[in-house]
Formats: structure tokens, C-alpha cells, sequence
């Protein structure tokens, strides 16, 4: 790299923040969204009760049994998990209302009530873990599973009462939709400034003939190129602390992951939205054109993305569209470190799909280059 | 003399248009090189491509005995470019953006020593957007300096300036001479193109029609007075007025050729005054490069 690359970089930064329309863009509108969002919804509740179920058993009973819970007519939104200690430390975490195990001998227990008619005297208890929270939830969740479960035994022509809970608390934490939000909006407003800071700039400084000015000089594109996006990530880091600052003393969000993990993460985030803000400035032949095909492709992922809803409460085929957007990968990343506590190990795979993203795009994005 | 930039044969095509057709011509170290011609003459697609912006279609092109197409990288770094009309980055100090740029090089001039050439130090700190036309282009040509080139390609430096801007600019483009740099300049200013240029090559579709100094080109076309005028009605009898040897009309622009000028102009008023027609914007001019366009190709350079 030639001497004068670090005054290229500054002189990319100082343009950034000489702009007060990128600057409202980038910063202020997220910390208002954020704000008014918090404030607004911070306390709201999640309306379906999270229930984890531990199928110890394995056998068809207990499925039909996940199968009778996992019904969209429900207030239940299920997961299965392999280990009750896992189970048991989501719950721990807040991310699940509820854990249902079902242990080995259930479907033993059932194929002999079925085949006594429910004259068998065997009885069986599911232990179930619900998290006291400052909401009470949990408790409410309970007396659902029990009203739904009892109601399938009776439909069974069988006698619930030999089928017995071992309902016991466990101290969760609450979480809130700020909580859920915060990491939501700095994953937005990075997409926001990588996709927007890259493809505007190229494209208006290729119309002005800029570009070919700078062609005209020996730097090279890796040279001009590398020059925004620099400044870009650090940008980024910067709406990133700043936005979580506010969260946390604000809004009294904790970040439980750690702190290096989560700057990877950001870096990874901003890397992706970065190149697709290239990409779009390559097939782009006007600032206006740049500027309609960068809406049609950060809207759907500004809704879709897991920032404002969660992503399962969208509908089946929504969420397939969701899974191929980046967005969705980088929210879960930065939601599962800050309130999850995850490590580098557990976001990798997210990690991964941005990469590979970033990598896809970024080769599409040189194959398509052009200077004027 | 060294020769430092050799053209041989350039030919550009734009579909079916030949924008650059087989020119020829070389520059020697320290001159000053015009290329005049109106819009399209085919003046920007040759500069860009001696620049190495733009692949000939056939030709061989030495630039600072660089081959233009294999040796790019090298090349880049001894030229300076102005191009036509570019736009600088608008939130950019005059001083930063010369820093950027120079960054770029591996040899560099002074920033402070480059202000003082285009009479740009009390605008250091200022935007770019805030410089007048004059100013941004006087900018412009301070960028294409910042690398102390051996070659620098002006390409119209001076379009949509007001008079006083273009005069300014031509001050730093002749103080150029003196730093012993190879200048090539575009121009449709042919008044320009006298004052600065050392040698000139007269360019329409894509040809080069005449190439010699200013001086040897309108002796070329004899030394021949010009009486100009709009005629505000048939102006065919005016060829016949006496001492007029050639006469042309474009526009309604009358301009009659004339090595006897005391015999010629007393018979223009006198049939203009019998026929009751007006002279409008009436001037007598000494021969200059426009005549040698209008001699060359019937018409003349719009502005």
C-alpha cells in the first residue's frame, strides 16, 4: 500500500461526518427508532408462552404428545431439546416461558392405559420447570399445559388423573422487547450504513467522472475501494457503541456475551452490507437507480429481518424468504452474544453464512465493476 | 530534442463511428501541444487514450517512452491528467484533496508549492464546493500536477470560463512552460490555443486537417485581412466587391478575405448602403486559427 492510504481513509471519514444527511441516516435515526421504540413498546410482553420440550422417551406417544402442543391454535410456541439441563438453562436465561420433560417410560405408561382402557393403575409424573419472573408468566403458562394436556387425555377416553405434573420454579430472568430490540437496531443501522454509504458514494462519484479521475492516477480500485470501506467499519463500530450505550444506560439492556465475540460479529455484519452496498453500485447506473434498488433490497430485510418481530412468529413461508436475507443471521448473532451470553462457537455458524455472503457478493460486485 | 509522445496510426471506433481516424503526430519534450477542433472532433477520445484510459482500436501510441497499453502502471505515474468537466469530492478542503491525490504517487510536490502555482493559498481550508468555476479548475490542473509529471494532459481547462477565469488559468498553463514539462492541451478556444500553444493540430472528425505552429498555419491561409459581418439579407453579391479574393457564410455571418483592405472595405459599405442592408456586428479582424478552421473546413468552431 502506498504512503498516502491512511490520508485517503481519514479523508473518507472527515466526508462522512461533513454530511449531515448520512449522518441523520446512520446515527440519529436509529438512536430515535430506538428510542421511541423502547419507550414505547420496552415493557410489552411476548404473547405466546415458549415451551421447551425434553422428549426422554422417544417413542410415537411422546411424539403425538409434541404434536398435540405444537398446534398454531396453542398459545405455545415449541422447541425440542435433546438435554434437560439445556432445557433447563434457556429458561434460566428467558428464552423459554417453559420446559416440559418427558421421561423415559411414558410411552409404556400410555400403550398400558390405552390397552386397559385407563383401568391400569400405573401412574406417571412429567416434571415440568417454570421461570418466575417478575411478569408471572410461567405460572399462567403452567395452568395452559395442564388445561391442554388434560383435554387430551380425556379425548384419549383415558383418566388424566393418572398423569401427574411436578410443576417446580425456576428463577429466570425477564426479558423485554427492548431487550430484544436493541441488538435488532444496530444490526439494521449497520446494514443501513454499509449498503448506503458504499453504493451511493460509487455511484455518484462514477457520474461526476470522479471515479475516472481517480482510474487516471496509479492507486488502483483495491486502493480506492479499501479507502471507503475502512472507514465504513469503523463507522459502523462507532453506531454500534454509541446505540448500545444507549441501550444499556438508557434502557438498562444487559450484554451478557462477551465483548470481543460481539466485536467480530459487527465487523463481520458491516463487512456484508458493505459488499452488497458494492454490488448495487456496480449494476447501478445512476444515483437514483442505486438508491431505488438499495430500498427494494434493505426494506424487506428492515421488516423481515428479525429486528422488530421475532423471526418465528412470522409465517412458515416468510420465514424461508428471511433465511436467505443476511440481516436475519446478523440480528440472531448480536441477539444471541448480548442476551445469550453466546460465544464465538455458538454464533459460528451465523458468522459463517456472512462470510460466506460477504465472499459471493464481493466477487460479484469486482466481476462487475466499472469505472465510468 | 527528444521526442516524448509518438502517435502513429490511432484509430478509435465508437460502433460505426470513427471518433479517432489514423492520426499521426509526436511531441518533444518541453512543448507546448494544442489539439482544436469543435465537440467530437475526436480531441478527448485521443488524450484518453495517450492517458491509458481507453483501449485504440489499432495504432501504436509511446507515451515518455512508455507503451501505453503494456506499461499502464508506470505510465500513470509520470503523466497528469485534467479530465473534461469532472466534479471533485464537494466536502474536501482545497488542501486535503491535493493530499489525497498526491498520496496516490510515489513522487510528490510540495501541497503548499502546488497552491502557489494556480493562486489557490488563500482557498486552502476552504470546501471545494465553495470555489468558483475558475477556481475548481484551476483545481483541477493543480491535480494534475501533484506528481511533478513529465507529461500533462490538459483536456479544455478553460471551457465555460468567464474571461477573466480563462485568463487567469492561462497565466499557470504558460508558467508551466517554464518548469520544462511536455503540456498537451485541448481547446476549442482557438484564441487560446495561439497564446499558449507552441505547435497545433487543427482536428475535425476524427482527422488531423493541419499541424505546424499558429503562426506557420494562419500564414498557411495567406496573409489575408477578414471583413465580418451578419448580413440581413442576400449577402452573394458581396464576392464580387473588388480585392475580396474568397468569401464565406455561415449563420448569416458574412466573412469576406481580403489582401487589399483599403479598396475592399470603402465597396462593402457602398453596395450595403445601395442594397439599404444593415451590418450587423461589422469588425475587421487579422487572420487568426479560426480562419484557418473556417479555410479548412468551411465551417467555424462553435463555442
Amino acid at each position: 500500500m502506498r504512503a498516502g492510504f491512511p490520508q485517503w481513509v481519514v479523508a473518507n471519514l472527515k466526508m462522512f461526518f461533513r454530511d449531515r444527511t448520512t449522518i441523520f441516516w446512520s446515527i440519529l435515526f436509529p438512536i430515535l427508532l430506538m428510542g421511541l421504540l423502547g419507550l414505547g413498546f420496552g415493557k410489552a410482553q411476548t404473547i405466546d408462552f415458549r415451551v421447551g420440550v425434553v422428549d426422554e422417551d422417544g417413542t410415537a406417544w411422546s411424539a403425538e404428545l409434541r404434536g398435540v402442543l405444537d398446534n398454531r391454535s396453542l398459545p405455545f410456541t415449541v422447541t425440542n431439546h435433546s438435554d434437560a439441563a439445556v432445557a433447563r438453562s434457556a429458561l434460566e436465561r428467558g428464552d423459554l416461558d417453559l420446559v416440559l420433560v418427558v421421561p423415559p417410560g411414558y410411552g409404556d405408561f400410555m400403550a398400558n392405559q390405552t390397552a386397559s382402557r385407563g383401568n391400569s393403575t400405573a401412574t406417571i409424573a412429567l416434571p415440568v420447570y417454570w421461570g418466575v419472573s417478575e411478569q408471572g408468566s410461567g405460572a399462567v403458562a403452567v395452568q395452559t399445559l395442564e388445561k391442554v394436556l388434560d383435554s387430551y387425555f380425556r379425548a384419549r377416553t383415558l383418566t388424566p388423573e393418572r398423569l401427574t405434573f411436578s410443576p417446580q420454579a425456576v428463577n429466570s430472568k425477564s426479558l423485554q422487547y427492548i431487550d430484544f430490540l436493541a441488538p435488532g437496531i444496530v444490526a439494521m443501522s449497520i446494514m443501513q450504513n454499509g449498503v448506503f454509504g458504499l453504493s451511493l458514494f460509487i455511484v455518484s462519484a462514477r457520474e461526476k467522472k470522479i471515479l475516472k479521475r481517480l482510474q487516471a492516477t496509479p492507486a488502483g480500485a483495491a486502493y480506492i475501494l479499501a479507502g471507503r470501506i475502512v472507514p465504513a467499519v469503523l463507522i459502523s463500530f462507532i453506531q454500534s457503541a454509541l446505540l448500545l450505550s444507549i441501550a444499556v444506560f438508557g434502557f438498562g439492556v444487559k450484554i451478557t456475551g462477551n465483548i470481543l465475540v460481539l466485536v467480530i460479529a459487527v465487523a463481520f455484519g458491516a463487512l456484508v452490507f458493505i459488499c452488497l452496498g458494492f454490488l448495487i453500485s456496480s449494476v447501478s447506473k445512476s444515483v437514483d437507480s442505486a438508491e431505488s434498488l438499495t430500498n427494494v433490497l434493505t426494506l424487506p430485510m428492515f421488516f423481515l429481518g428479525g429486528v422488530f418481530i421475532p423471526l418465528d412468529r412470522l409465517p412458515d413461508a416468510i420465514q424461508v424468504v428471511a433465511k436467505a436475507m443476511p440481516l436475519t443471521y446478523f440480528a440472531d448473532a448480536l441477539r444471541n452474544i448480548m442476551l445469550h451470553g453466546a460465544g464465538f462457537a455458538e454464533v459460528a455458524l451465523d458468522i459463517g453464512v456472512l462470510a460466506v455472503f460477504a465472499v459471493v457478493v464481493f466477487a460479484l460486485a469486482v466481476r462487475l465493476f466499472r469505472w465510468e | 530534442m527528444t521526442e516524448v509522445v509518438t502517435v502513429q496510426g490511432l484509430t478509435k471506433r465508437y460502433g460505426t463511428l470513427r471518433a479517432v481516424d489514423g492520426i499521426s503526430f509526436s511531441v518533444e519534450r518541453g512543448e507546448i501541444f494544442g489539439l482544436v477542433g469543435p465537440n467530437g472532433a475526436g480531441k478527448t477520445t485521443t488524450w484518453e487514450i495517450l492517458e491509458g484510459l481507453r483501449e485504440p482500436d489499432a495504432g501504436t501510441v509511446r507515451v515518455a517512452g512508455l507503451d501505453v497499453k503494456r506499461d499502464r502502471a508506470k505510465l500513470r505515474e509520470i503523466i497528469g491528467v485534467q479530465l473534461q468537466a469532472t466534479a471533485l469530492f464537494e466536502r474536501l478542503t482545497v488542501t486535503e484533496i491535493l493530499d489525497v491525490f498526491a498520496g496516490m504517487y510515489r513522487r510528490r510536490v510540495p501541497t503548499g508549492r502546488l497552491l502557489e502555482m494556480v493562486h489557490l493559498e488563500e482557498k486552502a481550508d476552504d470546501w471545494t464546493e465553495r470555489l468558483s468555476g475558475g477556481q475548481k479548475q484551476r483545481l483541477a490542473v493543480a491535480l494534475s500536477l501533484v506528481n511533478d509529471p513529465d507529461v500533462v494532459f490538459l483536456d479544455e481547462p478553460t471551457t465555460g470560463l468567464d474571461p477573466q477565469a480563462r485568463r487567469s488559468l492561462w497565466d499557470v498553463i504558460s508558467n508551466l512552460r517554464k518548469t520544462g514539462k511536455t503540456i498537451m492541451l485541448t481547446t476549442h478556444y482557438m484564441e487560446e490555443a495561439e497564446r499558449l500553444c507552441d505547435r497545433v493540430g487543427v482536428m475535425d472528425h476524427g482527422h488531423i486537417l493541419a499541424l505546424d505552429s499558429p503562426a506557420q498555419l494562419v500564414r498557411g491561409v495567406g496573409q489575408r485581412d477578414a471583413i465580418e459581418f451578419a448580413a440581413n439579407g442576400d449577402a452573394a453579391a458581396f464576392a464580387a466587391v473588388p480585392g475580396v479574393e474568397e468569401m464565406t457564410v455561415e449563420d448569416g455571418l458574412v466573412v469576406l478575405y481580403t489582401r487589399a483592405l483599403d479598396r475592399a472595405l470603402p465597396a462593402v459599405f457602398d453596395l450595403a448602403r445601395q442594397r439599404g442592408m444593415g451590418l450587423d456586428a461589422f469588425r475587421v479582424r487579422n487572420p487568426s486559427l479560426e480562419d484557418v478552421f473556417l479555410h479548412l473546413t468551411g465551417r467555424r468552431i462553435r463555442e
